[in-house]
């Protein structure tokens, strides 16, 4: 009975006008977006290939240099700055790689921008949100889950074929779940087509090469979609369970998608700024700059005294006012990690951001790209500081007009300048960071269906 | 008869569900965003009071001469304006550096709270270009072919109304149901937003407001006749929807978003590492010209110390122009081709009066990427005024050092101060109205248009509706 039911509630979503218009949706916006985005990555990809190589050259170039000195010199000179690989999978979740800096400076922590970067950019890419495989799931599939299934109960009520259905010997929840199998795989069919068109394109044109780890973070984005689409569909269920008219239930849905969709998340991490502030980061810079400021006074004046033993209380200044420094930076790192624990919380009151969490975990691009993006860029700056003060170390280096002197002879090594590396998570790692937000779609999914059965337990066929 | 028509139609409208829920809905978002980004611009105003207090102290501190050339910070002054519309600024305040000679040092500020960018902020563009978008779909997805399946658009027509009066009372009893909940919500919000004594609206902002709240209220309509044109168009109401959502998720939820990627797959920008690179290039061939010449120089005059000799000075001179305007030629023809893209996508973007919508309400809100230019012309022109004063006050103690006997003195003695109280304070204002109406003007000309075709796409399919 279940299979016949199955049946007929896949042929009667096929043959309607909106299953052909939803699918032809589908497709091309799916399709459309794996597109774009591939592309895009093919040319930061490409942009960064290009870059490294120069940097490799540029690094042979500097060894070849025969005279030390000169080395050293060059060395000096030159701003090596680290570039950060693209993340393959920005291509499906896009997540923060466009707002993290592709490339940062191994002097200074901030990166500035000259007048001609402020204006030499296309707005249109900052006004609206990139078109990517999560955008397209989250926001449009979602509301196309909402209109493939608002009328599925109600909507045979009005009909009178839902009395007719009901007046076979057939209980409740056989009807229920046949209308939810059913429903599900008329979107989720067209929905695995495209995905799978879009996936050939990849692969075809060259946009990737998933090896076997991404192959697995690929398909486990898939998992994950699908997942959240069949949470929106089993709410639409529920509340075409809950009301006795089509237009009802299509406005019901609608009003939910808009709270749940464009509001909550979206005001989360505002209300979690305002609730847990941190202070601005130049605030804090200059509280640094003063501390180091009264350290030097402090050292000055003691200079200034000469006496005995006044080398050991410079440097107990010293420390001191460095570890009034660290503390101060510990200070912002906590506030700046409550905050955003407290932003990601307050957003999963909408499934949409345990669905972005998720993926963006998944695919190397989430909240987490930004910690270990930070720590990175740390210690890439520090490692250029060590092989600078080593080489000091290392010998007598005097300066005169014609550069430093006394540099030792082997003293440079094209591999052994720091790169910039950026940590990322194996895949396991990744999967059991997500591993919360993707059980919440799973009680989201198990909820909105025990609600839907009871509704329609309780339903007035007639 | 048109009254008559109208007064059902909202009256049909008021008494309906989809008014209880647009009325819940507009002041739920309208009142949480006004609270929610008016308290951010409170944080954001003692942000600013406290850096323009600290960078002063730090001026004020200085007390070499030389250090004037290592130039200031200055702060952007807050605009009200972001309590409705956040804008293209990432930040509500922003410290640049300024330097003499057109250098401005912009941090890029990337070290945030990393959730942010994941997520659109829920402002007023936001609101009524999104969620009220889908709202006025909803109020007149079965203006017709509902009332057709119903029945009651038969009996309306069996009086002696004709079919254009049936349709603009439609429009407009519709309309004003569903700009009654926005009006009413968005009063409210403006009452919250004043409410607090932080923010003390002028003339400008106040006309800026009326001026946003016309734009929206122009969208709104254009999106409303679209959905009276879908169901002029249909015979079910449910297929009325099901189109006008598809149509929706395509022009408001995909067109904006992707048409910047499109265009860029035809019209690329260089990347500003190959432009900086490009331009390294050129400096490194000219300064070789310059060494070139200096050479060829010194073998002419058989002197080694030719900088000095007036000729050379002036042709010296003269290089040093056209090394500039070398360079200068690099930095433009990347900027062109950066216009030329954002012309282009702008223009494919515009297909969906979101993007119209969108960026008309950024200029007014003076917070798009006209007023970015005026920003960063006025530090440009700071710039100068401080190179100009770092010059006087250099020259002024090259004087007060002077020991009589040509000779100077260049950093200070012991204890010397710097008066620095007539130092040049910067100032900026946003845009003036009248420019950012003048600015909008094309847009709001679309949205216009998008109006009337609509309008007469529905009057036209109206005109031949079969009413059985």
């Amino acid at each position: 009975m279940l299979l016949r039911l199955i049946r007929k509630e896949v042929l009667n979503n096929i043959l309607s006008f909106r299953f052909a218009v939803t699918y032809a949706l589908l497709f091309v916006l799916v399709l459309v977006s794996v597109f774009l985005m591939g592309n895009e990555h093919r040319d930061r990809m490409e942009r960064y290939t290009m870059e490294e190589a120069r940097f490799r050259d540029r690094l042979e170039e500097i060894a070849a240099i025969p005279d030390p000195g000169k080395q050293f010199q060059e060395v000096q000179r030159e701003d090596f700055s680290g570039l950060r690989r693209p993340a393959t999978l920005a291509i499906l979740a896009r997540g923060l790689e466009g707002s993290l800096p592709s490339r940062v400076s191994s002097q200074n922590r901030f990166t500035m921008r000259s007048s001609s970067d402020r204006l030499g950019r296309n707005v249109l890419f900052e006004v609206f949100q990139a078109p990517d495989f999560a955008y397209v799931v989250n926001i449009v599939i979602s509301l196309l889950a909402l209109l493939f299934v608002f009328d599925s109960v109600c909507g045979e009520k009005e009909q009178g074929t839902l009395k007719l259905l009901m007046a076979n010997s057939v209980p409740r929840d056989t009807v229920l779940l046949s209308k939810w199998i059913g429903g599900y795989l008329s979107i989720a069919a067209p929905f695995a087509v495209a995905v799978v068109t879009g996936y050939l394109y990849l692969s075809l044109s060259g946009a990737i090469e998933l090896d076997g780890d991404d192959a697995i973070r690929f398909a486990s984005i898939l998992g994950v979609s699908f997942l959240y689409i069949s949470a929106f569909f089993s709410l639409g269920l529920m509340i075409s369970t809950a009301t006795h008219r089509a237009a009802t239930a299509l406005l019901m849905s609608l009003l939910v998608w808009i709270v749940w969709i464009l509001v909550v998340p979206n005001l989360a991490p505002i209300v979690a700024r305002l609730t847990a502030p941190v202070p601005p980061r130049q605030v804090i810079d200059a509280e640094q700059r003063a501390i180091e400021r009264e350290a030097q006074l402090l050292q000055e004046a003691i200079r200034k005294r000469k006496v005995y033993g006044d080398a050991k209380e410079s440097e107990r200044i010293q420390q001191e006012s460095e570890q009034r420094k660290r503390k101060l930076e510990d200070f912002y790192k906590d506030r700046m990690a409550s905050q955003v624990s407290l932003s990601q919380n307050l957003a999963r009151l909408s499934p949409s951001a345990s669905y972005l969490f998720a993926v963006t975990r998944l695919a190397g691009t989430g909240p987490a790209l930004f910690a270990h993006f930070s720590a990175a860029v740390e210690r890439f700056q520090q490692e250029h500081q060590d092989l600078q003060r080593s080489v000091y170390e290392s010998g007598s280096i005097n300066w005169t007009r014609e550069g430093p002197q006394g540099v030792p002879e082997d003293w440079f090594d094209p591999d052994a300048v720091p790169r910039l590396q950026v940590f990322q998570e194996g895949v396991s790692e990744a999967f059991d960071a997500a591993l919360f937000d993707i059980l919440l779609l799973v009680v989201y999914n198990v909820l909105f269906f025990m609600l839907s059965y009871l509704f329609f337990l309780r339903y007035d066929v007639t | 008869m048109l009254l008559h028509i109208v007064r059902k139609e909202l009256l049909d409208q008021l008494l309906s569900l989809r008014f209880a829920i647009a009325c819940g809905v507009c002041l739920l978002v309208f009142l949480l965003s006004s609270i929610v980004l008016t308290r951010d611009y409170r944080e954001a105003l003692s942000t600013y009071n406290m850096n323009k207090v600290m960078h002063r102290n730090e001026l004020q501190q200085r007390t070499e001469v030389r250090s004037l050339f290592q130039g200031i910070t200055v702060d952007r002054p807050l605009n009200l304006m972001n309590t409705l519309v956040r804008g293209l600024p990432k930040e509500l305040t922003e410290s640049v550096r300024v330097q003499p000679g057109n250098q401005l040092d912009f941090p890029e500020g990337w070290e945030q709270n990393p959730v942010l960018p994941l997520f659109p902020s829920v402002d007023f563009v936001f609101i009524v270009g999104i969620i009220m978008s889908l709202l006025a779909l909803a109020f007149s997805y079965d203006a017709v072919s509902g009332e057709s399946e119903t029945g009651v658009l038969k009996l309306l027509m069996s009086y002696s109304a004709p079919r254009d009066i049936v349709l603009l009372g439609k429009w407009l009893g519709g309309y004003l149901a569903l700009i009654a909940p926005f009006v009413v919500s968005f009063v409210l919000a403006l009452i919250v937003i004043l409410l607090f004594p932080e923010v003390q609206p002028d003339a400008e902002s106040s006309l800026a407001i009326v001026a946003l709240f016309a734009l929206a209220l122009l969208y709104l309509a254009a999106i409303y006749s679209l959905g009276l044109f879908v169901s002029c168009r249909t015979h079910l109401a449910s297929t009325s929807i099901t189109v006008l959502l598809l149509v929706w998720v395509s022009l408001i939820l995909a067109v904006p978003n992707m048409a910047p990627y499109a265009v860029g797959q035809f019209v690329s920008i260089p990347s500003r590492d190959e432009m900086d690179r490009e331009k390294r290039a050129k400096q490194r061939e000219l300064s070789e010209k310059l060494q070139q010449i200096v050479k060829q120089e010194q073998d002419r005059l058989g002197t080694d110390n030719i900088w000095q000799v007036e000729s050379f000075k002036q042709k010296q001179e003269e290089m040093g122009e056209e090394f500039e305007a070398e360079i200068q030629k690099i930095e433009d023809s990347f900027q062109t081709k950066v216009d030329r893209q954002t012309r282009l996508s702008g223009v494919v973007a515009r297909i969906s009066p979101l993007t119209s919508f969108n960026m008309a309400a950024f200029d007014l809100a003076g917070a798009g990427i006209a007023q970015e230019q005026r920003w960063v012309a006025g530090l440009k022109a700071f710039s100068e005024t401080w190179q100009i004063y770092a010059n006087e006050k250099q020259q002024e103690f090259m004087e007060s050092r002077d020991d009589g006997q040509g000779n100077t003195f260049m950093t200070s003695r012991e204890g010397a101060t710097l008066d620095l109280s007539d130092a040049p304070r910067f100032s900026f204002s946003f845009s003036p109205i009248g420019d950012r109406l003048t600015e909008v003007y094309g847009d709001l000309l679309l949205l216009a248009l998008w109006n009337v075709f609509f309008f007469m796409l529905a009057y036209l399919s109206f005109l031949r509706y079969p009413i059985q």
